[in-house]
């Protein structure tokens, strides 16, 4: 039987417990919001072929039988002598020491117009001249090669290849070249290299030359002192040794080989991306993750940097520290293969001043240093066709916003 | 120490995820007509009952994780709905529901056979969501946080269901121990909105490249009973007459039993709802193609963010079919464990599951039953329900003359508007003919799960004292025999001696509580009882010992073959 008393406490633990407050409606309405947000931005694999061809598509590419990756450019030309010689003045009968310069050649390498900043060295570089002359006398060419660059002002930089005396074989920086004799009336080849043993080609070409000049000139009869004149006096027992033949061409091939087989240290390769339009109210942006996976079989190591610019491509923001994007995976010593790709995650916050500048950022500037895998000056690494690079890119924001 | 109470906790509280409401009602037995729809065989004393609609019974029941104090905070003028607040207020799995029934008509009956039969009608609304905090967290606090983690959009579901049943029940007890019953139901669907019950979806957020890995089945919405309602299709007569009848029906079934262990305990065991609609007419079912699908952003080498969202919007364009489909009631289990440690209270041990959107959700219960008087019963309960901390319920049952009034809730504190995140009451007034009489000559009602027992049963024969004596009737938990003579046969007096319950309960009975319980009051005691105490006490004791005897009829049933013979021996004076 229940006592009357537990009814008594039941009853007032009931009271207690209840009242009669009222549900509050006026002026409800839903907090701000926040919430952390993370996607995917995209993704994609580079083929290093690919990626060399879009960078440069004036430069022949080619792999040999280890899949080693060369450029190469090659220029041929045609003088008439006759022509060229009337043009300029020059009587080629006449058997004096004389020069007949011939048109200047340039080529333009668009790769390097992509490094902005530190060392580029090439193994092996060489240019290559073949030289296939009718002309019956004795001749020599004279080099001039130098490179150009506009540098971040606009200013166009200008840099002469050295060529070292070991090159040529005449006085004053000549180099003689063969030449048919009276009775002989087929042309005669005449193969040159400029390579880094008889040039700093290398370094040269690791000052990255966005264009490169070549003057050449022929200069006859070089074994003559300069100002005389070598009469022939037609005794009955003299055999000229030379002549002019109207009719002679001087065919010259330069043939560029760059075998990619390299050392990159801090190489500065800056993106524009231009066409990134934020289109996010920064308002409600708290903080900002760019977050970058690679898979990288390239072998090389990269650090990475962001600038926002505006339209003048003023700096507006730019990270305070590099971030790793590509770590430098083990190479096999002898073949260079990549057996597995090295995977490197990494990420980058910005907050505060940097999503403030994202308001009047008109390109984002990403700025990649590369470094060849192993870091040693004088070690080269082959740039293989089969290596890749899968990136995938991805952001998290922090969105303060009212729903 | 500190373990086993955690352990406790623990094991309780994930019983209770999505409990089975009207625990106190359902601790009241077999009290009312209404109580044979948690248990089929509770079929409650009484010949004849009725239940006016409407009066005769309304449930309601809601239930959400949060109250509004919960979520909202003020701010000066500003009363802010603080999301933070909301989503930490969440559990791991949380719910809203909302179950309502209302009678239309219940009429019952007991056949001289012993067979309890019933005829009702339901109005009956469920409406059930249930969602993980984490799909709350996704939506409101960002992916950022659950990178790398797979969210089970799987485990979110939707259930409304309103429909009518027809139900025939029947109720039987078998040799006194065994009660039996069924309930069959026709369904009469009129609105369902749901979600399939085989619906998966997962959702990652990838660690590497935070890139979208997602894939699912059946990830439908169907809706029967609702396209009627749209502006053009509105017709009152049309609408009329579908709320009457129409081609959504289904069938459910209750099953129940009861069976005495001995003269303590009992085990109960229903299960309820187990049925299904067949949604044929107003259907529409809007869903996604099953499908997988890796979203990881634009191919940056010339790729085309616009292509790259149109591809995966692809996977989300919404199909729209009109086959019919069917969903089935949230069933559920209810088992219990009945302890009458005195007669008129009853200790009951109540575990249930209700299977919502194919997931059990197990709850849990303790209640106690006090007969308060022939035509009172109430109960009070400890219970556990979804997303709340445990509570305490009431309910009651009285009878005034053929009226029987009821009521039972699982909630008797914390009524505040501000705070209250659940409610449950389930009240209504039967009226019921026939049986009360011999409920006041008795003086108990019966009010434990046995309560019901055999009226009109039939009559058997006993032997008592030695003699065979005819049972008049049955009720409750009493035999009611002719009026027996005082006389105590030599044989019978050592009765107390040869049996070790007799004695405990001769002992109980000769005590205050022997004489609150009433027992006894069937027989009237002849004046020359009125002598010595020690007399007085001797037959008082004799009296009470044959009356619980008697009264105690499973008991007696269980033993008569062996009390019925009881050794002869003196008795000691």
């Amino acid at each position: 039987m229940i006592k009357p008393s537990y009814l008594y406490i039941v009853v007032v633990l009931m009271i207690s417990s209840c009242n009669v407050d009222q549900l509050d409606m006026e002026g409800l309405k839903l907090s701000e919001n926040t919430g952390l947000y993370a996607f995917p931005i995209g993704e994609t694999t580079y083929q290093l072929m690919e990626l060399l061809e879009d960078a440069d598509s004036t430069l022949a590419m080619s792999t040999d039988e280890n899949g080693m990756i060369s450029f190469s450019f090659e220029e041929s030309d045609t003088i008439e002598l006759a022509q060229e010689s009337t043009e300029q003045g020059i009587d080629l009968d006449v058997f004096l020491r004389q020069s007949v310069d011939f048109p200047t050649s340039s080529f333009s390498i668009p790769l390097f117009e992509t490094f902005e900043s530190g060392s580029f060295l090439l193994e092996n570089p060489n240019l290559n001249f073949t030289i296939n002359n009718e002309l019956r006398m004795p001749l020599a060419i004279g080099l001039t090669i130098y490179g150009t660059k506009i540098d971040a002002n606009g200013d166009t930089l200008r840099r002469d290849l050295t060529i070292y005396n070991s090159f040529f074989d005449l006085n004053d920086s000549l180099r003689s070249i063969l030449h048919p004799s009276l009775t002989d009336t087929a042309a005669i080849l005449t193969f040159l290299t400029l390579d880094k043993t008889t040039s700093d080609f290398d370094q040269f070409l690791g000052w990255t030359p966005e264009n490169i000049y070549m003057n050449m000139s022929m200069v006859a009869n070089p074994d003559l002192a300069e100002g005389d004149t070598l009469l022939f006096i037609f005794p009955p027992d003299t055999i000229p040794d030379r002549e002019f033949n109207a009719g002679a061409q001087i065919f010259t091939n330069m043939s560029l080989e760059l075998p990619m087989s390299l050392h990159l240290d801090n190489l500065g390769v800056p993106v524009n991306l231009d066409s990134i339009t934020v289109d996010v109210d920064v308002t409600t942006l708290d903080s900002l993750q760019l977050r970058v996976v690679t898979y990288n079989m390239l072998p090389f190591g990269a650090l990475l940097n962001l600038q926002f610019l505006d339209s003048n491509s003023e700096i507006l923001y730019s990270l305070e520290e590099d971030f790793h994007v590509l770590a430098n995976p083990t190479l096999n010593s002898i073949t260079f293969n990549i057996k597995e790709p090295e995977i490197n995650i990494n990420q980058v916050w910005l907050t505060g001043e940097g999503i403030d500048a994202l308001n009047d950022t008109q390109t984002i500037k990403i700025i990649m240093t590369l470094n060849t895998t192993d870091g040693a000056p004088t070690i080269y690494t082959p740039l293989l066709e089969e290596y890749t690079l899968e990136v995938k890119i991805s952001g998290k924001v922090r969105l303060s916003y009212e729903l | 120490m500190k373990k086993p109470i955690i352990g406790l906790y623990i094991l309780v509280y994930s019983f209770t995820s999505l409990a089975q409401e009207g625990t106190s009602f359902y601790h009241l037995g077999s009290a009312t007509i209404q109580s044979t729809a948690f248990n089929a065989s509770y079929f409650p004393k009484g010949d004849f009952f009725v239940g006016l609609p409407v009066l005769s019974g309304i449930s309601l029941y809601a239930n959400n994780r949060f109250s509004y104090n919960d979520v909202v905070i003020k701010k000066g003028d500003i009363n802010e709905i603080n999301l933070n607040k909301l989503v930490s207020s969440m559990g791991a799995a949380n719910s809203f529901s909302f179950h309502g029934t209302i009678s239309l008509a219940h009429i019952g009956f007991r056949a001289p056979s012993g067979l309890g039969v019933s005829l009702f009608a339901n109005e009956r609304l469920a409406a059930n969501f249930v969602y993980p905090k984490e799909i709350a967290e996704f939506l409101f606090k960002g992916n950022g946080d659950m990178v790398g983690q797979k969210i089970d959009i799987g485990k979110f579901g939707a259930s409304i269901n309103y429909y009518r049943e027809y139900g025939l029940g029947l109720a039987y007890e078998f040799d006194g121990r065994l009660k039996v019953g069924a309930r069959l139901k026709y369904l009469q669907g009129f609105v369902n909105l749901s979600t399939p019950h085989n619906f998966n979806a997962t959702l990652k957020t990838s660690n590497e490249n935070y890139q979208f890995e997602a894939d699912w089945q059946n990830f439908q919405l169907r809706t029967a009973g609702i396209s009627q309602f749209s502006d053009e299709a509105i017709n009152e007569e049309d609408l009329a007459s579908y709320f009457i009848s129409n081609g959504n029906s289904g069938f459910a079934i209750d099953l129940g039993l009861e069976y005495k262990l001995n003269r303590y305990y009992a085990l109960a065991l229903a299960i309820n709802d187990i049925g299904y609609i067949g949604w044929k007419e107003h259907i529409q079912t809007s869903g996604l193609s099953d499908s997988t699908f890796v979203y990881a952003g634009v191919e940056l080498q010339g790729g085309d963010i616009i292509d790259s969202i149109s591809l995966v919007s692809d996977k989300f364009k919404v199909d729209t079919t009109y086959e019919q489909y069917t969903s089935f009631l949230p069933a559920n289990i209810i088992g219990s464990i009945v302890y009458t440690p005195v007669n008129g209270t009853d200790v009951i041990t109540t575990l249930n599951a209700k299977i919502i959107q194919g997931q059990i959700n197990p709850g849990f219960g303790l209640g106690i039953r006090q007969t308060v008087s022939s035509n009172v019963i109430v109960s009070a309960s400890v219970t556990k329900l979804p997303q709340q901390f445990f509570n305490v319920g009431l309910g009651f049952a009285a009878k005034l003359g053929p009226v029987q009034l009821y009521m039972a809730t699982d909630k008797i504190l914390g009524y505040s508007a501000p705070s209250i995140k659940w409610a449950q009451v389930r009240l209504g007034m039967n009226l019921v003919f026939g049986g009360a009489e011999s409920d006041s000559k008795s003086g108990k009602s019966g009010t434990s799960t046995q309560g019901s027992y055999g009226n009109g049963k039939g009559v058997k024969t006993y032997s008592f004292h030695g003699q065979k004596i005819e049972a008049k009737k049955y009720e409750d938990i009493y035999t009611i025999v002719p009026k027996l003579s005082q006389e105590i046969p030599e044989s019978y007096v050592n009765v107390k001696e040869s049996n070790k319950r007799f004695s405990k309960k001769q002992t109980f009975i000769n005590s205050k509580s022997a004489k609150s319980n009433k027992v006894g009051q069937k027989f009237k005691q002849s004046p020359s009882s009125v002598g010595n105490k020690n007399e007085k006490a001797k037959k008082a004791r004799f009296g009470n010992l044959a009356t619980q005897w008697l009264s105690h009829e499973n008991y007696t049933k269980q033993k008569k073959g062996k009390t019925s013979k009881p050794k002869k021996q003196k008795l000691k004076k």
